[in-house]
């Protein structure tokens, strides 16, 4: 077992788990629960469960520090006439170095595990530079699974801990299984932990309508990375893999697709995720919300990865952006250049700090530091242009927030994020580059008009199954666009029509699947990170 | 001393501030704004505004900053 | 109250076991719809080429070879019966995995008995997720998770299939298309040997065992691949042919290397071989296994008569 999506995980593990958890008393569902996650974790990456832990009891252990500073103020605070301002800013100073060596422990151990390779590659380019021909040899190295995600969920208890929004916690197996559960270990979403806890260990009982919704959803999520996904991919792979191979129109189909791919397949596993919780009566955050609705780039990041957005807001964003030397530097910067541009400049900062841990979050290369600047650069154009755009459209009359308009800004910021996505999943940045300058110089239609498109990878068939389930997509999409809850009004049906469903699911994903001897399987592709 | 009210008109001039409850949520207040706006209150006020607080409830109103700036000075003034 | 609380659980368990009917009667109806049937030209699965072995009907199957887009692009059973007259079918797929190499090699030798089973290296190195043993023993046991793409042939049934008219092609699929490949020293000399992977040994295993256990002799072949095969890849195979005692020919190197000329032989600058290339293995290989194995030379026995006519064909459309 390998990913959750697998026989043995959905006919086996996880019937185990829902069967335990059924028979269990409710005081004892969360240690099921716990139990079912470190034993997913052991199968998928046996010996690296020590990381995990390390994770879980640092943070555990530094937030009872905590706890126990913010105690000893208070208590003292209580006590005393004046002075007050000291007791805060000591305890403070020796917050703020608990805190600090929480994170860089956890933060430590992911750069230590993910990026160690990278920067032993660009050390020795360096060496090289040098004409030294010592190379700095890394031996290859599993990751555990899910340290991209869990990682930043322990940052974000630690410091939710020491900004007082949330009370240290006695247990360490409460710690342990906000960190680990099964469902959101591989992918996420990236919870924080008032979000999860309280239902995660309320032990709640199983009910039909939870055990139906989660099984319909994990269905739909499901179909969408067998059917269009792993689908897609026998596409996707040779085209990329070989892109001199091909000119510049079927480079830019190939990055369309792979954008679909990789929604299909990310989406598709959250959805599985949530599923997964929603059996247990937990509610995870939704990790997307039509993201190819949206009519900026800076829009499309809150659609689009939700949680990770969220994350980098709260714990990259603002903190930089509100920290002392940046107030300095907007206030200064709002007496030179005005309201609307004075705050950008600080907020520029931390807007890059956000870019480049984004970037380099999703993978140690250089493509990845490129994806990051890319939006970076688009976004704070976006702001900078904003304005300007608002006074133009006023004098030329142009209603801004007409239909027309409104699919212009959607049409544009499609292509932003094609050719992001185009970048992202290439081979490299030079290849990256390759690629893009092949869609500017050499876009042609040929492959499509003499019908060549039908000989890389995909046939006629595959495209119209492809077209069907995202017009499936497509449809759901519209409706939770306009607020409509899809899957509750599902619920809400007979039976014979919630079954139906359920069942014509299960058996397109058999019939349609992309699985077999004929497809190269593929795993999750944000397991990786 | 101004009162948050000129601070936001300022920050954002034309825009009817003293209506609305939903500042945050229908994004008047962008994180752009968010940080200029926080710099004025800590300075106009002598107070600091730490992160926690940079929450949908305390920024959705007028009434809840000025709440917010209040609760603040208070903590301060010891 | 009881009464009411035991017809909701009642409910729930015939709800439950209507749906398991339902779903197992729609596994069954849609399993004997994807079954191929057993003619020799009825389709198989995405790779019509790969399923045809289950039924040679001109009689017996000499030399059989399995692997992925390497072996379908390099191996021309016809040019090798023109070379040395013994009947060969190539039953490869791209992206062809062990697993389901095993599964074809089981099918075919229930109906077949070649004295040579050649297995093309290239796959041997090609990991696949350990979701296949368990996806497996479901496609052994249920048709449909075998033969669920099949929903395809049913969608392009009245067209002229193309895979019709080259079923006498007996798998190859011949490419004109030259790309040259740059790269002609890939087999630069060294001790470094490429692993294995365990589950590959594994499968590689139960394939030699199978084929010895019906009298076949297990063959490994690497095919000339300036992108794909290098000599730290041929360490790890000759290492484990070795171990297992079975024959190896690398025709990218040493003696059995064959005469590529990379700028006219490749389709794809050195992924695979065209038409060009293909014909010179075909021959080379073609007369060593002869040899080496003592093949049979049926070129006028009658009952190998449509060989001949394939030939004719294949000389007049193909070429060469």
């Amino acid at each position: 077992m390998t990913s959750y999506f697998s026989i043995l995980f959905f006919a086996v593990f996880l019937p185990l788990v829902v069967t335990a958890y059924g028979i269990a008393p409710r005081k004892a569902r969360w240690v099921v629960l716990l139990v079912a996650s470190y034993a997913f974790f052991w199968i998928l990456s046996g010996r690296l469960i020590v990381f995990i832990l390390a994770s879980t009891v640092s943070v555990y252990g530094l937030a009872l520090a905590l706890d126990a500073q913010i105690r000893q103020r208070d208590k003292r605070l209580a006590g005393a006439t004046s002075g007050k301002r000291a007791i805060r800013a000591s305890a403070k100073r020796r917050m703020r170095a608990i805190l600090t060596a929480g994170v860089l422990l956890n933060v430590g151990m992911l750069v230590a595990l993910k990026y160690v390779k990278f920067f032993g590659e660009a050390l020795s380019g360096l060496f090289g530079l040098f004409g030294h021909g010592f190379v700095v040899n890394v031996p290859p190295h599993d990751l555990p699974i899910g340290i991209s995600f869990y990682t930043l969920m322990a940052v974000s208890y630690l410091v939710d801990v020491y900004r007082e929004s949330v009370r240290a916690d006695r247990s360490l197996g409460r710690v342990a299984l906000y960190l680990s559960f099964f469902p959101q270990i591989m992918e996420g979403p990236i919870c924080r932990y008032n979000q999860t806890t309280e239902s995660l260990t309320a032990g709640e009982p199983l009910d039909r309508r939870s055990m139906y919704a989660g099984t319909v959803r994990i269905l739909y999520g499901f179909a969408k990375k067998i059917i269009v996904a792993d689908r897609l991919n026998a596409f996707v792979r040779p085209v990329f893999g070989g892109h001199y191979l091909f000119d510049g129109g079927v480079t830019a189909f190939a990055a369309i697709l792979y954008t679909l791919q990789l929604y299909c397949d990310f989406s598709g596993t959250m959805d599985v995720a949530l599923g997964i919780a929603q059996i247990f009566n937990v509610r995870l955050p939704r990790n997307f919300r039509q993201p190819f609705f949206s009519r900026t780039a800076s829009e499309f990041w809150k659609r689009w990865h939700i949680t990770l957005g969220t994350w980098l807001k709260d714990y990259v964003y603002y903190p930089v952006s509100l920290s002392a030397p940046c107030k300095r530097l907007t206030k200064r910067a709002r007496k030179v250049f005005g309201n609307r541009y004075g705050p950008l400049l600080a907020s520029s900062v931390a807007l890059l700090c956000v870019w480049v841990i984004n970037g380099l979050w999703h993978g140690a290369g250089s493509q990845y530091l490129f994806f990051g600047m890319y939006y970076f650069v688009l976004i704070m154009a976006g702001g900078l242009i904003e304005p300007i755009a608002a006074q133009a459209a006023l004098r030329l009359g142009i209603n801004r927030t007409s239909a027309p308009y409104r699919t212009f800004q959607t049409a544009r910021t499609l292509v932003i994020v094609f050719v992001g996505e185009m970048f992202f999943r290439a081979d490299g940045l030079a290849a990256g580059l390759a690629m893009f300058r092949r869609i500017v110089t050499d876009f042609s239609l040929r492959a499509f008009t003499s019908g060549a498109i039908f000989s890389v990878g995909l046939d006629g068939p595959d495209y119209l199954v492809v077209c069907l389930a995202l017009a499936g997509v497509l449809a759901v999409s519209i409706a939770r666009e306009r607020g409509r809850d899809v899957l509750g009004a599902l619920c809400e049906r007979g039976t014979v029509a919630r079954w139906a469903v359920a069942i014509a699911l299960f058996m397109a994903i058999v019939i349609f699947g992309a699985y077999g001897a004929s497809y190269i399987p593929i795993a999750p592709m944000y397991a990786k990170f | 001393m101004r009162t948050v009210t000129e601070i936001l008109q300022e920050l954002k001039p034309g825009v009817d501030f003293e209506g609305s409850t939903t500042l945050i949520d229908d994004r008047v207040i962008d994180s752009l704004t968010m940080v200029a706006l926080v710099a004025e209150l800590e300075d106009e006020y002598d107070i600091e505004v730490p992160p926690v607080e940079i929450v949908a409830d305390n920024f959705n109103s007028v009434e809840a900053m000025e709440m917010l700036v209040r609760r603040l000075r208070e903590e301060e003034l010891d | 109250m009881r009464n009411q609380k035991l017809r909701a659980r009642l409910g729930v368990a015939l709800t439950a076991l209507a749906v398991f009917l339902v779903t197992a009667g729609l596994l069954a109806v849609t399993s004997w719809a994807s079954l191929p049937k057993a003619d020799a030209h009825e389709e198989g699965t995405v790779d019509a080429t790969a399923h045809d072995a289950t039924g040679e009907k001109n009689g017996g199957l000499d030399v059989l070879f399995i692997g992925d887009s390497e072996a379908y692009s390099a191996f021309s059973p016809l040019e090798m019966w023109g070379e040395s007259g013994f009947a060969s079918r190539v039953i490869a797929s791209h992206g062809q995995r062990l697993p389901y190499s095993y599964t074809l090699l089981r099918e075919v030798l229930t109906t077949s008995s070649p004295r040579v089973v050649v297995i093309e290296t290239n796959s041997v190195y090609s990991s696949f997720s350990t979701l296949d043993p368990s996806l497996r023993f479901l496609q052994d046991h249920v048709p449909v998770f075998e033969y669920h793409d099949r929903w395809k042939r049913i969608l392009t049934h009245d067209l002229p299939k193309s895979s019709d008219s080259r079923a006498y092609l007996r798998g190859f699929v011949p490419n004109r298309v030259a790309k040259p490949s740059r790269n002609t020293d890939y087999m630069t000399h060294t001790r470094k040997a490429s692993v294995v992977p365990r589950e590959n040994q594994e499968y590689l295993r139960l394939m030699v065992g199978y084929c010895r256990a019906h009298g076949a002799t297990p063959v490994l072949v690497s095919t000339p691949s300036t992108v794909n095969w290098s000599t730290p890849r041929h360490n790890g195979i000759a290492r484990l042919a070795h171990g297992m005692h079975v024959g190896y020919i690398d025709l990218n190197r040493g003696r059995h290397k064959v005469d590529i000329d990379w700028r006219t032989d490749t389709r794809d600058r050195g992924d695979h071989l065209n038409l060009s290339g293909a014909t010179k293995v075909s021959r080379e290989l073609a007369l060593l296994l002869s040899r080496r194995y003592r093949l049979p030379d049926h070129r006028d026995d009658p009952t190998y008569a449509t060989w001949e006519e394939d030939l004719d064909l294949y000389r007049t459309t193909v070429g060469k």
